[in-house]
């Protein structure tokens, strides 16, 4: 998985307001090869395994590969080693990818699936739901289902002076809720149809353009008697330019883009009827974003970077068209129709050095929010129950990076240091935003080792997670303590002539700290994080060759 | 021949993956909202009244839920006068599958004239509601 952070929208869309994950498909085997993988993990604290096993063969012009696995797990403990009611799950998973490259064409292709049931955790819970087995992983109780399937298909062209991207996919997302006992409420799927058409062209040898357009046309539909949201078509299309100058140490970027989105909710029994206060509505809206950026390389140690671009997103269906009781917090959420786009706008400046033996980073940013959505609580009640309601403010994120590391040189592999991240998100009436991580610190030491006979290597770190105290919380949102955790690692390879042997041990929270993540939805009901986890991994994997 | 090769992969893998959502899903019957009665007989006051000053008035109601996972979570009681806005006279935090409770009030100078209706309201974990209203008129 790749992070990228900053808004993003110029390239990828509404929605890429605070950065963007790029989910890195499995890389094909190489030419020439074909391969086949099984791997196993354990889990201490859910007793939970994971078994899977992929093959993949590589014929030079085409290739394919499939992969399936499974995992299960219990109830974890919290450093009190109290059980967790629910919060089991288990999934299935399932990938297929198929490539070829023809003169000047490189399709590659994926499919994936996924089946997951996650147990549901409330407030309540405990009312109503008798403790089973303490290792059992049977989904007696509330649990939420969740069925993933992604195509993609994407086809590189290169024409005479430019290259041509062009990629489509499709995907269907089905929740569902059983309440125990098997009896489905909620049913919801979301069926999305993206493209994706990227025209590169290196004008000069300093010079590259790039010219994109993202399209998407997204439909959700409610099955079960239990809605949450409407029924809805959701269509968003933009157009973006991109250029790239390499002039000697330096890098100039720029870019600027536009786009369409637009929202009907459909008339949905019980969520936007006659008789609620929200009905149907159809909604068009416009966006325009922009970035610039400025890199500068004085020597090969060094880099300094400054960045400014801009992101939207629209509000989703909840925001626009909540009009209900909220299972598991038991808060009545009223929507907006009315609500504006959240337009963003953010600065970050990045110094880099990397030396012979000292590596150092230090990233800053200011990212400014208008109209920026949160759910506030309202002084009304629905039939006793409190009444939030989603309501937009301006507001600021600010923040910071920063990491040093030291490899001597007398001890190859060798790696000591510590790495740091905060940030303060505040709305303009003097609140602070609701779920944002406490400040944290991590010193680290690892250590890897090459055999001379390049058959056995190996790694082993350990390293401490320092999080302070988070006070600067929204009103009724609960403040968490300081904790550590300790964590430590080994791994250990061997490579046989036709086959690789993988094998690691990996603790979490090594002193069973009890503590409570900041980002964590369960604090508010007084649940805290996983204790000590040790997890076993081994993986095998056989080479063999493939005529071409 | 070769060039087929390349795209039936491609082909059945988007087929697939179509197919899985081809197939109709049938929806759901509607859940049933719990069910609130007003108790009657004896000193229980159970249909819109007139009343005078120094009465005494007692509403009874009995709640329940039609499924054992769906228990009620509250009880309210609101009260709109002359057609005003709906105030909070009580609540009370539920988690069982049936609840019963009786509301007096005892009619004083202040309210004379008004007309004061009362909503009796049960939620369930689902958020459904069981409502029943009366109006009591003091002269």
């Amino acid at each position: 998985m790749e992070v990228i952070k900053g808004p993003l929208s110029i390239l990828h869309g509404s929605e890429a307001v605070g950065g963007v994950l790029n989910l890195i498909p499995e890389q094909k085997a190489p030419a020439g090869t074909r391969t086949w993988d099984v791997g196993t993990r354990v889990q201490s604290n859910t007793h939970g395994p994971l078994l899977q096993v992929g093959h993949k063969v590589n014929h030079g012009s085409w290739w394919w590969g499939v992969r399936a696995a499974a995992e299960s797990h219990s109830d974890y403990s919290d450093g009190s080693n109290v059980r967790v009611l629910n919060s089991r799950f288990r999934g299935a998973y399932g990938m297929a990818n198929m490539g070829f490259v023809r003169k000047r064409w490189l399709s590659e292709n994926y499919y994936s699936f996924s089946y997951n049931q996650f147990g549901f955790i409330f407030s309540d819970l405990s009312q109503f739901l008798t403790p089973d087995e303490r290792w059992s992983q049977s989904m007696f109780g509330p649990h939420h289902l969740v069925r993933l399937h992604i195509v993609s298909s994407e086809n590189t062209v290169q024409l005479r002076k430019s290259t041509l991207k062009v990629m489509a996919g499709g995907q269907s997302n089905l929740r569902q809720e059983d309440e125990g006992g098997g009896k489905l409420s909620l049913q919801m799927e979301l069926l999305s149809a993206l493209a994706t058409v990227r025209w590169t062209k290196p004008i000069s040898q300093r010079t590259t353009l790039i010219v994109a357009n993202n399209s998407s046309l997204e439909r959700n539909t409610n099955y079960g008697f239990r809605k949450l949201v409407p029924d809805a078509w959701m269509k968003e299309s933009s157009l973006s330019a991109y250029l790239r100058h390499g002039l000697g140490k330096w890098i100039v970027e720029y870019g600027a883009g536009g786009g369409w989105r637009n929202i009907e909710a459909l008339p949905t029994p019980s969520v936007n009827s006659e008789e609620k206060d929200i009905g149907p509505f159809i909604q068009d809206r416009y966006f325009a974003n922009g970035m610039a950026g400025l890199s500068w390389n004085p020597s090969r140690s060094w880099n300094l970077k400054i960045n400014s671009s801009t992101g939207v997103r629209a509000p989703n269906l909840s925001e626009l068209s909540s009009n209900g009781l909220h299972e598991g917090v038991y808060t009545y959420e009223l929507g907006d129709p009315s609500l504006k786009n959240e337009q963003n706008w953010n600065t970050d400046f990045t110094v880099l050095r990397l030396g012979e033996q000292v590596h150092s980073s230090v990233s800053v940013f200011y990212n400014a929010f208008h109209n920026y959505i949160y759910l506030k609580p309202t002084a009304g009640r629905w039939y006793g129950f409190p009444v939030y309601e989603f309501v937009q403010e301006n507001a600021t994120l600010q923040g910071g990076e920063a990491a040093l590391y030291y490899e001597p040189t007398y001890l190859p592999g060798m790696e000591i240091g510590a790495s740091y991240s905060g940030l303060v998100g505040r709305l303009n009436n003097g609140d602070y935003i609701p779920y944002m991580p406490a400040q944290q610190v991590t010193p680290s030491v690892r250590y890897a080792w090459n055999h001379p006979s390049k058959k056995w290597s190996g790694s082993v770190f350990t390293n401490v997670q320092i999080v302070a105290a988070q006070t600067l919380t929204a009103p009724a949102e609960f403040s968490t303590p300081a904790y550590e955790l300790l964590n430590a690692g080994i791994n250990a390879q061997w490579k046989a002539k036709a086959a690789v042997y993988d094998f690691s041990v990996t603790g979490k929270n090594l002193l069973n700290e009890a503590y409570y993540d900041h980002m964590s939805r369960l604090k508010t009901f007084g649940f805290l994080n996983m204790g000590r986890n040790i997890v076993f991994q081994l993986k095998i994997k056989l080479n063999s060759a493939v005529s071409r | 021949m070769k060039t087929i090769k390349y795209y039936i992969p491609m082909i059945a893998l988007m087929g697939a993956a179509l197919t899985f959502n081809a197939c109709d899903r049938e929806k759901d019957e509607e859940e049933e909202a719990p069910e609130l009665m007003f108790k009657s007989g004896g000193s229980y006051t159970a249909a819109d009244a007139t009343v005078s000053v120094g009465d005494v008035v007692t509403i009874g109601i009995e709640a329940e839920v039609h499924e054992e996972k769906d228990p009620l979570k509250k009880f309210n009681i609101s009260k709109s006068v002359n057609g005003g806005a709906l105030e909070d006279v009580y609540n009370e935090d539920l988690s069982s599958e049936s609840f019963d409770y009786d509301f007096t009030v005892t009619i004083d100078s202040t309210q004379k004239g008004n007309t004061e209706k009362y909503t009796f309201t049960v939620t369930n974990r689902d958020g459904l509601t069981g409502q029943k209203s009366l109006t009591l008129t003091v002269n």
